[in-house]
């Protein structure tokens, strides 16, 4: 692997743009459907996309009394994690592009990223919003991170490999849904906790604390959050 | 118990502090009492559980009598005793708080306090309710002779330094909190998860309507008073229109009262839906959100079809109501209720069944008969508690008469029960609607009504969609009212949920102001009126220009 088609991998694909448009297409299905199930009509296909745009945008205030360099680089620490996670990840049934002996434990690790991100985001700020936001996701964090480490540890045994791309190769002849169904549903219900899905969005519940360990963030901070949350759906 | 009786009562049990007693109306005994024996008495009165405390009504009687008063409203049934106290002008007034036997009483106190600049002594909390921070010391609004120049904003009062007390963790909610439809400010002191205490501070939408009023001519009034509040603007109207037209000794025809009721009727079925949307909303549950409020369109839309507005109605006049019911709005009338009553009782069963919404809603603040009784709840709130009081019922005026509602009561008073209450509260108005349509008297719609009122004061109450609305009306004989106090449900609702949000997880702060149905606007009426000059005044144009020149200096 050069550095150059590394650099293209991450820009490009499987990572960068194709993976950031393909979470938004997904954020967009998600909205489109929720709002027919709630009888409204909901948004046209490319409003993530012009949501982003209008962020990115927008005047990023900082808050006082914090630090600036964490304010500005959690972010992009968040969505370059991300993106990174998924040159190991099986997307849509493809073979990861690189893979190395042990990736399964670095790509858990570049997921978990985005939680230690915003946890620090959360405690960076000088909202008790956001403190009390970054203390959820933070305990949260600890509540599903082990058990969906063990739970991925049982196909990995199975496969004989800590590479991904073993381990799906190895899936590919074999149901492990059906061998392993304890392991299948804490995994899936680890991923939801991890991507802060209903019933796990405490750490944003925005009756109480509006948006958690993000409110401070005006500007371009919160949409490479989001790109990064968005894009994390992808992955698994 | 007769309301003779009742008053018979309450005429014995005050006997020993009563300086004076008249029998100003059938129904209200006022008794003239000093200033120290004003815990005593009400406590004579709390003791014998005779009523609860409705209102307070603070008046200043002009320099020449050189005194204020201080009306301690009390209701039982139909029964109002009045208990009058006079206190000096100059000086400090002093008066001592009843609010240790009557929690909700210090609501009432704080804004004795600063509308008439008197200081109640003992009460529990004496900083300001709804008057800004920056409002001069000794400016009084409700005080004859205020003058809106001297409301300047004093810099130096601004924003009270938070107490730094130990090592509290504050969640301040509001004035603007998604969360909050309307702005108010609560700060809940939590440890961890848990809310350990909770205060609130209210008046941000303050627009002075009560000091307004005396401005205006009796018509007039109607106008504004029609604008305290966007959801129940019908209650404000009827209460209002009622007291004048008691004043006035005017008889309404039976068909103007009936259609009273029946938008009456409508108007809680759209603030009851309203109130469903926003509360499911509070609990996450988007989806009945959505529903509720689109099944509201319906009463709205026939509100409009009657009226020829969504919000404010003014079909409400004095001597009758403006517009006729005809054929046609019958029965377009009964077509809305047949969707809605099927759809009320869908959301019935949600409200009641679905698993993920009950653990929201089920033994979540629930309060007792007895707290609900103490802390002076109203309307459905209380009635999810067990607590029998309806004004409908105990004391029927308009049409309730002829044509009388159900109480609707619940014993658990959780979440749970208030929705329970609501949505039947729902059921029985369709009922009434249904039958005020079909069986509506004939004749005449308005009458004529005279200019001026005679001198006199009356208490007028009506059921809001939230509880008991409390009109004091004092004519002084001219065109307009002399003194016009408005007390509103949602500010005898507060104490219970401040009181029972301790203990409860932070989650739930949002779901309990939401389940007693909050009004803000009810709650203030007043605003800061700054001079022109100010800087901080900024008309619309300055505001437009301001903007282009600061974003335009940034390209």
């Amino acid at each position: 692997m050069t550095p150059f088609t590394a650099l293209l991998s991450i820009m490009f694909f499987p990572a960068g743009i194709t993976l950031i448009l393909s979470g938004m297409l997904y954020e967009w299905a998600d909205r489109k459907l929720v709002a027919r199930f709630q009888n409204r009509i909901g948004p046209r296909w490319y409003q993530p996309l012009a949501d982003t745009i209008k962020l990115l945008t927008k005047e990023e205030i900082k808050p006082q009394g914090l630090n600036s360099l964490l304010f500005y680089g959690l972010p992009i620490v968040a969505l370059t994690g991300a993106l990174t996670a998924a040159l190991y990840s099986p997307i849509l049934g493809l073979v990861p592009i690189h893979s190395f002996p042990g990736d399964l434990i670095v790509t858990l690790y570049l997921l978990s990223l985005l939680t230690m991100c915003m946890g620090l985001a959360g405690w960076n700020g000088s909202s008790r919003f956001s403190l009390i936001g970054a203390t959820r996701a933070l305990t949260q964090l600890f509540a599903y991170e082990a058990p969906f480490l063990l739970a991925l540890l049982g196909p990995a045994i199975v496969a004989g490999s800590w590479v991904i791309k073993d381990i799906s190769v190895y899936a590919e002849s074999h149901w492990m849904v059906f061998t392993q169904p304890v392991g299948f549903f804490i995994a899936l219900i680890g991923l939801m906790g991890k991507l802060e899905l209903p019933p796990f969005d405490a750490p944003e519940a925005e009756t109480e604390i509006v948006a958690g360990a993000l409110t401070e963030y005006s500007g371009r901070g919160w949409p490479y959050f989001t790109l990064a949350n968005r894009s994390s759906w992808w992955l698994p | 118990m007769t309301t003779e009786a009742l008053l018979q009562r309450a005429g014995e049990l005050l006997a020993p502090f009563a300086k004076g007693t008249n029998n100003p109306e059938t129904n209200r005994l006022d008794v003239q009492i000093a200033a120290s024996d004003l815990p005593a008495a009400a406590s004579a009165l709390t003791d014998a559980s005779w009523g609860y405390l409705a209102a307070i009504t603070g008046m200043d009687l002009g320099a020449e009598a050189n005194e204020l008063e201080a009306l301690y409203h009390f209701c039982e049934g139909a029964a109002v005793t009045t208990l009058r106290v006079h206190l000096p002008r100059e000086g400090c007034p002093e008066i001592p708080s009843v609010s240790e036997k009557i929690p909700v009483a210090s609501f009432f106190e704080r804004e004795l306090g600063e509308m008439l600049g008197v200081t109640v002594v003992g009460t529990p909390d004496s900083s300001r309710l709804f008057l800004p921070d920056d409002w001069p010391a000794d400016v009084f609004p409700l005080r004859q002779g205020f003058k809106p120049e001297q409301a300047a904003s004093v810099e130096s009062a601004k924003a009270p330094e938070p107490s730094k007390v130990g090592y509290k963790f504050i969640v301040p909610i509001g004035p603007q909190h998604p969360a909050l439809k309307e702005p108010g400010h609560f700060e809940f002191t939590v440890d961890g998860e848990i809310i350990t205490s909770a205060r609130m501070r209210l008046g941000y939408v303050h627009r002075g309507i009560e000091k307004a009023t005396e401005q205006r001519n009796w018509i007039q009034n109607l106008y504004l008073l029609e604008r305290i509040c966007g959801i129940c603007s019908h209650t404000h109207t009827s209460a209002y229109s009622q007291g004048v037209e008691k004043l006035a000794q005017v008889e309404v025809p039976q068909r103007a009262l009936a259609i009273r009721e029946l938008v009456a009727g409508l108007e809680r079925i759209h603030s009851h839906l309203l109130w469903l949307g926003v509360v499911a909303h509070e609990a996450g549950f988007d989806t009945l959100f959505m529903y509720s409020w689109r099944d509201r369109e319906t009463v709205m839309n026939l509100l409009e079809e009657l009226t020829g507005n969504r919000v404010n109605y003014s079909i409400c006049v004095l001597g009758g109501v403006k517009y006729d019911i005809g054929p046609e709005q019958s029965a377009s009338i009964h077509t809305a209720l047949d969707y809605l009553e099927e759809r009320i009782r869908y959301y019935l069963d949600i409200v009641t069944s679905d698993t993920a919404f009950l653990q929201r809603t089920r033994g979540v603040g629930t309060m007792s008969l007895e707290e609900a009784k103490r802390f002076g709840a109203l309307g459905p709130t209380a009635r999810a508690s067990g607590v029998n009081r309806d004004v409908r019922l105990d004391a029927p005026y308009g049409a309730y008469k002829r044509f009388p509602v159900s109480i609707i009561t619940d014993e658990r008073g959780d979440l749970e029960a208030r929705f329970v209450v609501r949505m039947k509260e729902l059921l029985v108005t369709c009922f009434t609607i249904r039958t005020i349509v079909d069986n509506m008297p004939s004749g005449e719609i308005i009458t004529k009504f005279p200019r001026k009122i005679p001198a006199g004061e009356t208490v007028s109450r009506v059921e809001a969609p939230r509880g008991e609305a409390f009109y004091y009306i004092k004519s002084g004989g001219g065109e307009s009212p002399t003194r016009l106090h408005i007390r509103t449900p949602s500010l005898c609702n507060w104490t219970s949920v401040i009181n029972k949000a301790v203990g409860h997880q932070l989650a739930d702060a949002p779901m309990l102001i939401a389940g007693m149905d909050p009004c803000f606007s009810c709650n203030d009426r007043m605003v800061t009126i700054r001079k022109n000059n100010d800087s901080n005044t900024l008309t619309w144009s300055e505001l437009r220009e301001y903007g282009i020149k600061k974003y335009g200096q940034r390209k």
